[in-house]
């Protein structure tokens, strides 16, 4: 038990790993797959906006679709920033 | 055989125990041997630990070309000390498909010439430091690293431990060699012209076998050569025959390895005998080349040590330069080799025991076998559903090709799933297991995905079997409403699988990866709810019995499930961010 202690000491000591900075990595890579999911986004509704595709085709259905969970995907990494931010 | 083992094995052990203890000298020459070997033991095991995959990245991308193939290979080995972790890990890339026969060779030739710095090492560091006073400290931090929980620390601890050991290794070797000479002076019993050579070559050879590593024969050698034990140009043969030893050393340990590591074995067997043959016929003049070109590197005429390090790397150079211009017909050559074992039908492709220790090349090897083992489940899930394979990743509608494949094939998944799948799937699971008691918790966390992944399409192949009885007794059904949604069930599965084919080829961005497979969840989840409705409504106007409406709901269930695994499956093994997959909901199975 006592070799069991002094292992744990000697790890809290010598263990350089920071939870800090794993921590801001952890958050900069969120925010980057957050643009790049507002920037899909936003080519999605510009298509489905610009009105050029027939809203009864399966091109159609599939582009909303696409729309509808990419804004669903982008919801949760918001909140998974936001709650690694606390 | 046996009766070798049983009475010789033994009795050379005592022979063996018998003189160590009774002869003081010899006593600390062995022990500096055993404690190097126990350095380059920890130094390896390090690295593979502290690298932290770095050196497989490092191996896999910058191979591009031939020469870059040499460099890294030479640059891996001077850095880990150790051409055996180098070949471990190209034996895995090989057979991993990372990386091509030409690359592999060229990194086993460039790792030959690495492996001449560790002579570099002993004859400067170790020669000329009292490197015994470094070693201690080493080991005593290398020690303290231990303690860590951190993979990296803990690898660095064990470089650390590795290192002290050898140092104090040579500085044993080196006071054992010095106080023999007081009493035995071998350089009295050297021997003039190619007989002696000869005869030098046979010793540096057999102590490789013996010892099995080149770079501990070595490190004998130079610390003989630096206390006056044995003559310059004996130390040149006993190099020329580590060099060949090394071979047979390497020759041995394929013995049991997959074609990649006995193709490789040929190639490096190939080279080490042109480079010997080089060196044995040239000795003379290799050896004025060493004494032209040491003034020019600072090394004086009296170091031998240093100059035999020199003409270690300057053989070894002159070994690549002769063989590395016939790289292509070698490769063509070795392709022919070892092809009477063809893969069994239902063998790993991928896993190779080698790199069981090593956790990023055991990881990649299980991830590409995971998706061998997708894609013969695959075959047999899509030809149960009365279809084929070419079909599916055609550009035909939908439409058109289930009007086309209407009739059932009759596959029996049973017999496909016992010859092909169980066993490959046993395999994984063998391999996974193994291979995590080396990991660190992240490693181990992959692994046990990629374990839920390979059970999961195993889960698949049961599901479809389910389906398939049914699916094949209502083709023949005359009733059209029954047919008509088998036929929704099958088009529903190559809508998955093309969406599944199309997101493998999406090059390094996982976003995109993801997107398309949560897309095809929602399809297949929309798809079940109007199912499932439209059952309803074919039992309510009684177009299709309560025995038929059953029947169609649970295969609605089974087909759902495919899909569904089938899109798990895919994110495990086509996304590699872990945020990534973290933004999916959990799937039902």
């Amino acid at each position: 038990m006592k070799i069991e202690k002094i292992k744990d000491k000697l790890s809290q000591l010598f263990d350089l790993s920071d939870e800090k900075i794993e921590k801001e990595k952890h958050q900069t890579h969120l925010l980057e797959i957050i643009d790049k999911l507002k920037k899909k986004k936003k080519k999605l509704k510009e298509k489905i906006q610009l009105g050029a595709i027939d809203e009864t085709t399966d091109e159609y259905a599939d582009l909303t679709k696409q729309h509808k969970v990419v804004t669903k995907l982008l919801k949760k990494a918001k909140k998974q920033y936001a709650s690694s931010s606390e | 055989m046996n009766l070798f083992k049983r009475f010789f094995s033994p009795l050379l052990f005592l022979l063996f125990a018998w003189f160590v203890v009774s002869n003081q000298d010899a006593k600390t020459i062995i022990a500096g041997i055993a404690i190097f070997l126990i350095g380059m033991h920890y130094m390896e095991n390090g690295f593979k630990l502290f690298s932290g995959g770095a050196l497989e990245v490092v191996l896999e991308k910058f191979t591009s070309s031939t020469p870059k193939a040499i460099g890294t290979g030479f640059l891996a080995t001077a850095v880990v000390q150790s051409s055996s972790l180098v070949s471990v890990i190209v034996i895995s890339f090989l057979s991993a498909e990372l990386i091509g026969l030409t690359q592999a060779v060229g990194i086993v030739f460039g790792s030959n010439i690495g492996t001449t710095t560790t002579a570099w090492l002993v004859s400067s560091f170790g020669l000329k430091i009292k490197i015994a006073h470094y070693a201690l400290p080493m080991l005593i931090f290398g020690v303290v690293m231990q303690f860590s929980r951190h993979t990296t620390y803990k690898g660095l601890g064990s470089v650390l431990i590795g290192l002290g050991f050898i140092f104090l290794g040579i500085a044993y070797m080196k006071e054992g060699f010095e106080t023999l000479k007081d009493q035995l002076d071998l350089a009295e019993y050297a021997m003039d012209g190619y007989l002696g050579v000869f005869l030098y070559i046979f010793f540096g050879a057999v102590a490789t076998v013996v010892i099995q590593s080149s770079s501990a024969t070595m490190a004998i050698i130079i610390t003989a050569l630096a206390s006056g034990q044995i003559d310059y140009i004996s130390a040149l043969s006993l190099a020329i025959g580590a060099n060949i030893g090394t071979t047979v050393t390497a020759v041995i340990g394929s013995m049991a390895s997959n074609k990649n590591g006995k193709r490789l074995a040929v190639a490096h067997l190939i080279f080490n005998i042109t480079t010997g043959l080089i060196a044995i016929v040239f000795i003379y003049q290799l050896k004025d080349m060493v004494d032209y070109l040491s003034p020019l590197l600072s090394i004086r005429a009296d170091d031998y040590a240093m100059k035999l390090a020199l003409f270690h790397t300057i053989f070894n150079i002159i070994g690549v330069l002769a063989v590395a211009p016939f790289i292509k017909p070698l490769v063509r050559f070795l392709g022919t080799l070892f092809c009477q074992n063809q893969l069994g039908r239902g063998k790993a492709k991928y896993l190779t025991d080698e790199v069981m220790e090593i956790p990023a090349s055991a990881l990649a090897a299980l991830h590409k076998e995971t998706i061998h083992l997708y894609d013969k489940s695959l075959e047999a899930i899509v030809h149960a559903m009365n279809l084929h394979r070419s079909d599916i990743f055609s550009q035909t509608q939908v439409n058109k090709i289930i009007e086309q494949s209407s009739s059932p094939m009759h596959v029996n998944i049973d017999e496909i799933y016992q010859n092909d799948i169980k066993h490959l799937y046993s395999e994984i699971i063998n391999y996974a297991s193994t291979s995590q008691a080396y990991m660190d918790s992240d490693d181990n966390n992959r692994m046990y995905e990629l374990k839920i992944t390979a059970r999961r399409i195993i889960e698949m192949v049961k599901d479809v079997r389910e389906l398939q009885r049914n699916l094949n007794y209502y083709s023949k059904n005359k009733n059209h409403e029954m047919m008509a949604k088998y036929n929704q069930l099958r088009a529903q599965l190559i809508t998955v699988l093309r969406g599944i084919q199309d997101v493998r080829v999406i090059d390094g961005a996982d976003e995109e990866v993801f997107t398309q497979i949560e897309v095809l969840k929602e399809t297949v989840s929309e798809s079940e709810m109007s199912l499932n409705h439209e059952i309803d409504l074919l039992i309510r106007d009684k177009k299709i019995d309560s025995i038929m409406g059953s029947s169609l709901i649970n295969d609605v269930g089974f087909a759902n499930s495919i899909s569904t695994k089938l899109l798990k499956s895919a994110v495990t093994l086509w996304v590699t961010d872990n945020e990534v997959k973290a933004l999916g909901d959990d799937y039902e199975d």
